[in-house]
């Protein structure tokens, strides 16, 4: 679990739990402020990289 | 697997039923008053005060606020509300994310609460903060929390300030039970 440090008007501080899903770089917001992670997007990002080490697999086992 | 579905809250636009949206989040068992989580941070907030030094808490809350909430705007076209918690987590909120937290601080250190909403020229709606009652117990006096108006996160110049309205409405923001 991440946190975050709140300062406090003596100067010390306080540490609060962020959920996972803060450390998702795509998230949407609902308007009762809950985040959601969209899977799609990371699904979206996974095949990507797929692809593109396919396609370096492929470039590299041709020149040898 | 299913996406997650966006929950979107169904409710007409009086006052009243906004008000009641805010007062529930404020009170929230997991990220409002109701959370130990939020309690703690409360009491940790005013832990220099002395004892009894009620407005000395009142400006920690204020001091607490500005420092580490930035005022932001909503989503795009999209009325957004956050509970107390959620507000401190992501760093950022609209008026009336900064009033559910400063009512709910302000509840946890045993103040009584409430909201102002404000029109700025009469024909509409525009601003929202929180008031909490002096002395406790009492409310003889409400002190405007309205930590929007800050211009920086150390500028602790506007606590006790309200800004200039043609109208405004109050509500109350005790336990909804």
């Amino acid at each position: 679990m991440k946190t975050k440090a709140l300062k406090l008007p003596d100067g010390g501080t306080i540490d609060i739990a962020t959920p996972p899903e803060f450390g998702s770089p795509i998230l949407a917001l609902n308007d009762a402020g809950n985040l959601h992670r969209n899977p799609w997007a990371v699904y979206g990002i996974g095949i990507g990289l797929g692809v593109l080490c396919a396609y370096l697999w492929l470039g590299t086992t041709k020149t040898t | 697997m299913d996406a997650p579905q966006t929950k979107i809250y169904q409710m007409g636009n009086s006052l009243d039923e906004r008000v009641a949206l805010l007062r529930k989040l404020c009170w929230d068992t997991k990220n409002g008053v109701r959370s130990p989580t939020i309690l703690n941070l409360a009491r940790q907030v005013t832990r220099a005060c002395a004892g009894r030094d009620a407005l000395c808490e009142l400006r920690s809350i204020f001091q607490f606020t500005v420092t580490n909430v930035r005022y932001t705007g909503d989503v795009f076209g999209v009325d957004t509300f956050s509970s107390p918690l959620r507000t401190l987590q992501m760093g950022g909120e609209d008026c009336d994310g900064h009033a559910v937290l400063n009512c709910a601080l302000a509840i946890c250190n045993g103040f009584r609460a409430k909201v102002r909403i404000t029109s700025n020229t009469g024909s509409s709606w525009d601003h929202i903060y929180c008031l909490a009652g002096m002395p406790k117990g009492r409310s003889d006096k409400w002190i405007p929390l309205d930590t929007t108006l800050a211009r920086s996160r150390r500028d602790f110049s506007r606590f006790g300030t309200e800004p200039p309205r043609a109208k405004y409405q109050d509500f109350s923001m005790d336990n909804p039970g």
